[in-house]
């Protein structure tokens, strides 16, 4: 049998999607030859700062210890995003990754919840999360492993320092037999016939052929886009934002266990803690604002010194059409980029990674698995746009032209249909396969005022003192454990301390937003 | 602010086994609520099936219903199944026990594990392109214990590998002891024919669609309803009196007769459901504790009924139970339309080799009573929760036809069957776009594509390509990293086997079980 398989990839760039990729290949290929070529001259996007529990079992499956990752990246955790002023000014809610309370009876936990609602409770459905309590105490433990403890409803992720992450995966991918070249590619060079990609070639004419590419080059794609023109979704009648200004500063205060999303007048602003530093960041819509006005919101907004100049990007709301085409796969910002608002941009990395190893192709590339490839990845962007669309659309706000067009924008088919059906009766469409699930789409409804207007009438047979019972059952349980976890701040120096018999190891990873 | 408003009345229109099931679990479930239920029977109905194998969902809708299995398998003097029996050879039905040799024994749940992270499917395709015999059957423990004519279940602590079971079950027992429940639980009954229906437009501003008002019984006896379920074999309601039509499959299902006929009692029955080709169709048998059951599935346009009935041979005692049935391959267009949701066979069929109705509405009713709407929505022309509904049953039944039209297609390349008329038409059908890509995806990489709403999970269905004799031309990559030989694979998957055998060493004969158990004498 003639032998197909792969021998050789060739990485285009080394951003975080890069160095990811380049990593779990280096640590599973073992016997591919793995070459990565970054640009100096280009640098990286790098601020993907805020990521999803995901992440964690990336850095498990590479047998990364997750503190010595800690200290490369400056981490701090993260247990959900606050999103102030999204439903109306002077709202505030967490999305958590946990669910709130805990089914009753078979029947859902936010049925009753809703029910005690329409009576006259006027507590947010937060107070029922634990780890929304934990990130307002700003205190931090991991997740138990005993699954009748009400510490074990959650899971957590980390806020890092997406340049030292490349460093740190650059480590340990070049330990791991990965080459790295400094250079420009200036040409793609494509087989006539099968219009393949050969190989690439450098602004000092080094050529360097492979079996396989991966376009890591980022928002421009140089291989999946500018050679084999396989197109582009623009979402951005969706979501609108395409601006962004990013600037670090000073941290003030011990880091906060979440991510800040606070809506402006035109787009967001995020705030993302690390171990030695504050991210913040303005995302806006380029025909609602202007740049001057959007560094100047920035500026007024921030809380510590700034220490590097403002970083401005731009970017089209979207995906690619094919995210693998020919003997060539985008991962990261080359496949698509959808908004930083619920740090979707690393797990889908992540993803695309995984579905690779998943399809892994020999050098012909046959069409139906790269089909299938692509029609994951198609499925999970369009899941996460709806998700994303939800936060902007669920609005009152009437104070700005973006606002009321997103509050009335035609919403992409199906979306629709999940916040009349939730608005209904408390239903939330349910999916097997996607990262955000019920708990998630719960945290946006509830925190930006869709309020179903029916709860599940099986209730109707469970006396009320019953569900109040409950209800302050589950509250005092949460407010209790929260009251014994040691501070966020003091859990990262333990984690983060060097001696290793301080230290509790993490507990197990799951691919999974909530934990359990 | 509202409040909920309980439906008053649910009607079932329909009789038999998928009726009382359907309001069992109603009435279990609205216990507390203030809704009444009736069901209405129709005294000129067929009859019901003589026997039902079901899925190990029936397990789940048993606990909801809060009914211990054990007994209601003495009760309904059912068994147990652990496996669908692919037999290839056409000739007896009995369960004859040197047949079982070149049987593969389909588990619902998983063979083998990932050795190495690498999963099971990926090693033993590695093995066979190499041409060496893989027996799936001693990588499941429900396979090698159906094999091995056993039963038992394992305890949790014990169980570190995959393990599930259905049942077996007489409908006539079990439809009485679900309409016994019924009554304990206030169901009431009425019957009578239906002659007359009553239609109005709920909302007059709109365009909507008619709602059924009332029912007519025996000319003269008049009901009205909430909602109604029609679970009449002919769709008396969705289809006949709102007009709901129907999608066939005439191509895709080629069977659309059957008989089904008891036979004796089977001594020492394996807990498998037998399946097996015939020249036009296919043969499908149970064992009960008392009897056996056998069913004769053909395509009219191969056979006449005289000729069946030349070829089944039947005893006297076997020619009393005979029922001939004719079936429509079809699917309601619209399964829950204004006040009234179709199950079973008013939602369609979908041939029997793998699910039957009895499943479907048992998924049906739960269904719905997890989107029921409370009385103002359930009148409302837009209902968001019904639209849900009718989504997801698509989706199921789409996935449930193209499972069943994979046993076609993968038993149409048999070399033993190609030459058959009936078979080699099965070789020349446009299978649904999803189970081509499917079988597509699968044999090019060892994978299955993923859709949302299955029945069956990735790794049932990725068993029966593999025991049908679809394997993949090609493996996972990351196998032949790093040296990995095939003869690690093979210790793998050796060792996995042992374990497995010595599990299966510890188990019962089924017969004993159920004698010892389940009241079986
Ligand atoms: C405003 C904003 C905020 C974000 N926030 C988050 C967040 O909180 N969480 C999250 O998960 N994600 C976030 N992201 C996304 C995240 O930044 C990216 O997913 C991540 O940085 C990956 O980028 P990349 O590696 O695909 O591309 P880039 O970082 O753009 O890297 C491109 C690489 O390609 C190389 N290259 C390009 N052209 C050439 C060439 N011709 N020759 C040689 N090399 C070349 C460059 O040198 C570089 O190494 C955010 C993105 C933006 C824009």
């Amino acid at each position: 049998m003639q032998d197909n398989s792969i021998k050789s990839i060739v990485i285009v760039g080394g951003g975080t999607a890069g160095w990811m990729t380049a990593a779990a290949l280096a640590n599973l290929l073992k016997d591919t030859k793995i070459t990565l070529i970054e640009s100096d001259q280009i640098g990286t996007v790098g601020v993907g700062e805020a990521t999803l529990p995901h992440l964690r079992f990336f850095i498990q499956r590479l047998g990364i210890d997750e503190h010595a990752f800690m200290r490369a990246t400056n981490a701090t955790y993260k247990m959900g995003i606050e999103f102030i002023n999204w439903g109306e000014i002077g709202d505030a809610y967490i999305h958590p990754f946990g669910d709130f309370g805990h089914p009753i009876k078979g029947i859902d936990f936010h049925h009753y919840y809703v029910k005690l609602h329409q009576q006259g409770l006027n507590k947010p459905i937060g107070q029922y999360s634990l780890p929304v309590m934990a990130s307002k105490a700003k205190k931090f433990a991991y997740p138990s492993t005993d699954e009748k403890s009400i510490l074990s409803t959650y899971s957590y992720a980390f806020h890092m320092d997406a340049g030292l992450f490349s460093n740190f995966l650059r480590d340990y991918s070049e330990t791991r037999g990965v080459t790295r070249f400094e250079g420009m590619v200036t040409r793609v060079n494509q087989c006539n016939e099968s219009g393949f990609i050969k190989s690439v070639t450098l602004n000092d004419e080094t050529e360097f052929d492979a079996d396989f590419f991966i376009d890591c080059s980022g928002f421009k794609g140089l291989l999946i886009e500018q050679c084999l023109k396989t197109g582009y979704d623009d979402w951005r009648h969706w979501l609108p934002c395409d601006r962004a200004i990013a600037i670090p500063t000073q941290a003030t205060s011990a880091p906060l266990p979440y991510t800040k999303a606070t809506a402006r007048n035109a787009g967001w602003q995020w705030r993302i803690p690390l171990q030695n530093r504050v991210g913040n960041g303005h995302i806006y819509s380029s025909p609602y604002m202007n740049d001057d006005t959007a560094l100047e919101t920035l500026l007024a907004n921030i809380d510590g010194k700034p220490i590097s100049e403002p970083n401005f990007l731009r970017f089209t709301t979207g995906k690619r059409k094919k995210a693998w085409s020919k003997n060539c796969v985008a991962i990261g910002l080359s496949a698509g980029f959808l908004e930083p608002l619920e740090s979707t941009s690393i797990h889908l990395i992540q993803l695309g990674i995984m579905k690779l190893l998943d399809f892994f192709p020999d050098r012909n590339c046959d069409e139906i698995r790269v089909n299938e490839y692509n029609r994951m990845m198609q499925l999970e962007f369009e899941r996460l746009r709806d998700f994303l669309v939800l936060h902007y659309h669920a609005t009152q706000r009437s104070d700005s032209a973006f606002w009321n067009y997103v509050r009335t924008m035609p919403l992409p088919a199906g979306l629709d249909h999940k916040i009349k059906l939730f608005k209904e009766r408390g239903r939330v469409v349910q999916y097997s396969e996607g990262l955000f699930l019920k708990a998630s789409w719960l945290a946006v409804y509830f925190g930006q005022g869709i309020i179903p207007t029916h709860y599940d009438w099986q209730l109707d047979t469970i006396p009320t003192e019953h569900i109040v019972k409950q209800l302050d059952d589950i509250e005092s349980d949460i407010n209790s454990a929260v009251h014994q976890m040691p501070s966020h701040a003091d859990s990262i120096a333990q984690h983060c301390a060097l001696a290793k018999s301080w230290r509790t190891p993490p507990p197990r990873a799951s691919f999974s937003l909530y934990g359990g | 602010m509202q409040t909920n408003l309980p439906l008053n009345t649910i009607a079932i229109v329909g009789n038999g086994l998928h009726a009382w099931t359907i309001a069992a679990c109603l009435a279990r479930k609205l216990q507390k609520a203030p809704t009444d239920i009736v069901v209405i029977t129709d005294p000129n109905a067929v009859p019901d099936s003589i026997g039902e194998s079901t899925l190990p969902a029936i397990n789940y809708f048993h606990r909801i219903l809060g009914l211990n299995e054990r007994q209601l398998v003495a009760v309904t003097k059912g068994t147990y199944k652990l496996a669908t029996e692919y037999t290839p050879i056409d000739t007896a039905y009995q369960n004859d026990k040197h047949l079982a040799r070149n049987s593969f024994f389909h588990a619902m749940s998983p063979y083998g594990a990932a050795f190495d992270n690498i999963a099971f499917q990926h090693h033993v395709t590695k093995a066979h392109l190499a041409g060496v015999a893989i027996d799936l059957n001693r990588f499941s423990l429900p396979a090698m214990a159906a094999q091995q004519g056993k039963f038992g279940i394992p305890s949790c602590d014990e169980l570190d590998v995959p393990f599930s079971y259905a049942l077996h079950v007489d409908t006539k027992r079990y439809a009485a002891g679900m309409q016994d429940f019924a009554y304990k639980l206030g169901v009431k009954h009425v019957e009578g024919s239906i002659t007359a229906t009553q239609l109005s437009y709920p909302n007059i501003e709109e365009d909507t669609s008619q709602f059924i008002q009332s029912i007519t019984i025996n000319k003269n006896q008049t009901f009205s309803a909430d909602l109604f379920i029609d679970c009449s074999a002919d769709g008396r309601l969705i289809h006949q009196a709102l007009g709901i039509n129907y999608q066939h499959f005439d191509t895709l299902l080629p069977c659309d007769h059957s008989v089904q006929f008891s036979t004796q009692r089977p001594h020492d029955p394996r807990a498998t459901t037998q399946i097996k080709p015939h020249s036009a169709g296919y043969w499908r048998s149970f064992p009960l504790q008392d009897r056996g059951v056998c069913e004769y599935h053909y395509s009219g346009d191969y056979l006449t009924h005289e000729k069946v009935l030349g070829i089944l041979n039947l005893g006297k005692e076997e020619s009393k139970s005979a029922t001939h049935q004719q079936h429509k391959p079809r699917q309601i267009n619209t399964f829950w339309s204004a006040n009234c949701v179709a199950m079973g066979s008013a939602a369609g069929e979908l041939g029997r080799n793998a699910v039957s109705n009895f499943h479907l509405v048992q998924s049906a009713v739960l269904r719905l009573v997890d989107l029921l709407p409370d009385n103002t929505l359930n009148r409302n022309a837009e209902c968001p929760s019904r639209d849900e509904y009718n989504h997801l049953c698509e989706e199921e039944y789409a996935r449930i036809l193209d499972y069943h039209c994979a046993y076609f297609a993968l038993l149409a390349k048999h070399d033993s069957l190609s030459n058959l008329p009936f078979w080699q038409q099965q070789q020349s059908t446009e299978w649904p776009d999803s189970l081509t890509h499917k079988m597509t995806l699968f044999k090019h990489t060892g994978r299955l594509p993923f859709y949302e709403r299955e029945t069956f999970s990735e790794k049932t269905w990725l068993s029966l390509f593999l025991g049908l004799g679809l394997w993949p031309m090609q493996y996972d990559r990351l196998l032949d990293v790093g040296q990995r030989s095939i003869n690690d694979s093979l210790v793998a998957c050796e060792k996995f086997g042992a374990s497995i055998q010595r599990m299966c060493s510890d188990m019962p004969s089924h017969y004993m079980f159920l004698q010892r158990y389940c009241g079986a004498k």
